[in-house]
């Protein structure tokens, strides 16, 4: 039974409602940006501020949708996907990676390490959104698509 | 054959070609009075019809005017829905915007340490504007000349030390005025990739400049948020590096 495991307002009839997106940033001012514009939207958000903090945090809190910096410390956001994609818990979590470099070689080498898609800096508050809540399965009212 | 038989074999004939011709007139007048008959009621049908067409005439004008109000109101209604998906657009674009200004003013001033407010002044070009170059200057106190106190992805010797007036980051520091490449002359030399010179100032006195050269790839050129942001990092930018100076003087 996993109601209230979260909180109720988190879980309804055994399945989850409020979803869960960990941030992975460590600059602060991005991941007050990305707070900022999921702050409106119905989630719950996590924070981690390097590579390694990212990895634990997504098993722990198992998250609906991770944000990876590319560029981070103790682990860059290539190495964690990897990882991530190595376990079956979050083997199938969608991931979106969060970088500065746009080239062509560094996307393919984001989709070989298995992430969902892939988010440009500086961020476009629109496309941003829209990349969050397609992966999310939800909606442009927040609504769980049927 | 005597005369007699003849005449009555001729009246014979006479009384049956009159009674041949009255029964004939008779049926004659019946039919006709059934084909008046008829006439009348396909009269009444072809009023009928007629008063039927005329109705589906007014209908179908009705139906064509109704359909020309609904067509005027559908192009107004589209006019309409560009207009709000316009109005749409240009609220998200200035919601990023204010986002943007509030995330950078509260990153400079949610801290005291110096590095770390250089620090935030790269994150906010780099993640904010979306710029590859960077370098920030600080007037020396003489006020003869810019040195360089941090930066990101040029070399730093080139420009450790800008003369006040020479070339546009001289200039810039000189004239406290924002220089964007494309609107204001062209720079050459060491300063070629630059994109634009932001003057650090307190109040009407400049303390320093950012200069911007190369931006990130996927950025194809700076946007009005981005020279708001210019605005606001030009005093906001030298009020924070001001802030961590008093700050050390006042702990020292």
């Amino acid at each position: 039974m996993r109601d209230g495991e979260k909180g109720s307002e988190s879980w309804k009839g055994g399945e989850k409602v409020r979803k869960t997106v960990l941030l992975a940033d460590d600059s602060n001012t991005i991941l007050m940006m990305e707070r900022m514009l999921l702050a409106k939207e119905p989630y719950d958000i996590v924070v981690a501020k390097d590579g390694q903090e990212a990895y634990e945090k997504a098993l722990s809190e198992q998250p609906d949708l991770i944000l990876l910096d590319v560029i981070m410390p103790k682990m860059t956001g290539f190495e964690v996907c990897q990882k991530l994609r190595q376990l079956a818990q979050t083997k199938s979590t969608p991931i979106l990676l969060v970088t500065t470099r746009g080239e062509a070689e560094n996307i393919e080498k984001g989709y070989q390490v298995g992430c969902n898609d892939y988010i440009t800096k500086p961020i476009n508050n629109v496309e941003f959104l829209a990349k969050v809540r397609d992966h999310l399965e939800l909606d442009g009212k927040g609504e769980l698509r049927r | 054959m005597t005369n007699q038989k003849k005449d009555d074999s001729g009246r014979h004939y006479i009384e049956r070609v009159r009674q041949d011709a009255h029964r004939y007139t008779h049926e004659l007048l019946q039919e006709n009075e059934a084909l008046r008959g008829l006439v009348v009621s396909l009269e009444a049908e072809k009023r009928r019809l007629m008063e039927q067409l005329q109705a589906i005439r007014e209908e179908t004008e009705r139906f064509n005017r109704e359909q020309a109000d609904l067509q005027r109101r559908l192009i107004e209604i589209q006019s309409e829905s560009r207009r709000f998906a316009q109005q749409f657009v240009e609220v998200e674009r200035q919601n990023s915007n204010l986002a943007n200004l509030y995330v950078a003013n509260y990153q400079l001033h949610g801290t005291l340490d110096r590095e770390r407010v250089l620090q935030v002044i790269q994150e906010i070009l780099a993640n904010l504007v979306g710029t590859e170059e960077t370098a920030v200057f600080e007037l020396d106190e003489a006020g003869g000349s810019l040195h360089l106190i941090s930066s990101n992805g040029i070399e730093p010797h080139a420009f450790a030390r800008v003369a006040l007036g020479e070339g546009v980051i001289g200039k810039v520091a000189a004239s406290g005025e924002t220089w964007l490449a494309g609107h204001a002359g062209a720079a050459g030399g060491a300063e070629e990739l630059l994109t634009a010179c932001v003057p650090l100032k307190l109040e009407d006195r400049v303390t320093g400049a950012i200069a911007i050269f190369r931006l990130l790839p996927q950025k194809s050129g700076l946007e009005a948020g981005d020279r708001e942001l210019f605005d606001l990092l030009a005093t906001h930018a030298a009020m924070a590096l001001y802030c961590t100076g008093l700050y050390r003087r006042v702990t020292a």
